[in-house]
């Protein structure tokens, strides 16, 4: 037998492929190349592992990013929910898509991790690997936010930004959830319900709630 | 109520920028997982194969809690042939009334073991279920005489004692012997189901 690195897999599946997969509302849990995939994850194959980490590492991350509100511990909690995904591939029962089941262990493993980190009443890290200069200028997406705009106008927007996310960091965890799903990745009720395991109507009540909090945070009319 | 029509706070979380993640990331968790898979395949297979089954360990404890918590409840304890039993000098054998039968006694380095014609060295099941009988020990010497040491249940006085003593001259016995054929004195518990050695 083959060691299971050498399975000889063809994963067709790309980045893209998941991603126009979230679109669609009702879909059957696995397509073929999905199903592909899993088999590979199961048997442990190196690509298999690079086609995942490739197709969902970006939206996992800036998911967890928002929830968590901190790289070090996005990239921390987006490495155990791989890990995890992995672990659990073997008694995945293919009820929904490979995309959903990952959100759903993300989301799983960023509640723990700030249970954890709440209970240890930590409030923040400095990573020693992060280069102080490099973490205090913007990134290229925070300049790319309004290129049109002049700089002060940038700075502006940059300062409401962080009023957002300091507003966001103070929402309740199930409640930030669903914001963050709905309004800033552009998820839809069903992809959210299905992720959370809770039904539509649920969905939309936090998403409602959430954003009047919000709103009130911001001093934003209702 | 839900409202999902586009307001200010709408256009500044749409806004929220997406973040390119760090370019080692990638790297880190292909990997975590090729490490993770490696350990996997490293690993015994009865662990792996329990690890995989979470469901079945815990059906294993519940039976076995279950199994405990049954056992307690219908097995009645007698503590006195309790606390015979577990003495390694004792072996226990159950004397029907009028019994004439001849009992060997075979003492092990270890644990001695009672055998009748019929041959049993432990308690039978229907004697423990049946405590209100009379639980006589015996000493067995070298020279193969039986002699009544104690009577425990239900009351000993010197005529029982007697009285026992007198069945007991009515049994033949074997003396016991090490395995390496020194004879030994050994202890023995008799249960009478039936008190007839008082008449």
């Amino acid at each position: 037998m083959a060691p299971a690195s050498e399975v000889p897999i063809s994963l067709s599946i790309s980045a893209d492929k998941v991603d126009t997969a979230s679109l669609e509302t009702i879909r059957p849990p696995l397509s073929a190349a999905e199903s592909e995939l899993l088999e590979g994850i199961r048997a442990g194959s190196h690509a298999a592992f690079e086609v995942l980490v490739t197709a969902h590492q970006k939206p996992l991350y800036n998911l967890l990013l928002r929830l968590l509100g901190n790289p070090d511990d996005a990239a921390d909690v987006l490495q155990e929910t791989f890990l995890s995904a992995y672990r659990g591939a073997s008694t995945f029962r293919g009820d929904c898509d490979i995309r959903t089941w990952l959100y759903r262990i993300a989301i799983r493993r960023a509640a723990n991790h700030r249970r954890w980190w709440r209970s240890r009443r930590q409030t923040s890290t400095i990573s020693l690997d992060t280069d102080v200069v490099e973490e205090a200028a913007p990134s290229l997406s925070e300049t790319l936010v309004a290129p049109n705009a002049d700089p002060e106008q940038q700075a502006l927007w940059r300062e409401r930004q962080a009023q957002v996310l300091a507003a966001l960091a103070k929402l309740k965890f199930d409640f930030r959830v669903v914001v963050v799903m709905r309004d800033i990745r552009g998820m839809s009720y069903e992809d959210i319900a299905a992720a959370l395991e809770i039904s539509v109507g649920t969905v939309k009540s936090r998403i409602a709630r959430g954003r009047a909090m919000l709103r009130t945070a911001l001093n934003l009319p209702a | 109520m839900t409202n999902d029509t586009p307001t200010d706070l709408d256009a500044l979380l749409s806004a929220v920028p997406e973040v390119t993640p760090p370019v080692h990331l990638h790297q880190r968790l292909v990997t975590a997982l090729d490490l993770e898979a490696l350990h996997h395949r490293q690993r015994n297979t009865w662990p792996r194969w329990l690890a995989e089954h979470p469901k079945l360990i815990g059906y294993g404890l519940g039976l076995a809690v279950a199994t405990l918590l049954f056992s307690s409840l219908f097995v009645p304890v007698w503590h006195p042939l309790g606390y015979l039993v577990a003495e390694p000098n004792y072996a226990i054998v159950h004397v029907s009334q009028g019994s004439g039968q001849q009992i060997g006694l075979t003492l092990t380095a270890t644990r001695p073991y009672l055998t009748s014609g019929k041959g049993f060295d432990t308690l039978p099941a229907r004697l423990s279920g049946q405590p209100g009988g009379m639980l006589v020990i015996a000493e067995i010497l070298p020279s193969g005489e039986a002699r009544c040491v104690d009577v425990v249940e239900p009351k000993a006085d010197a005529a029982l004692v007697a009285a026992v003593n007198q069945a007991l001259r009515g049994l033949t016995f074997c003396p016991a012997t090490r395995p390496d054929g020194r004879p030994v004195t050994a202890r023995i518990a008799f249960y009478l189901e039936h008190i007839a050695v008082r008449g």
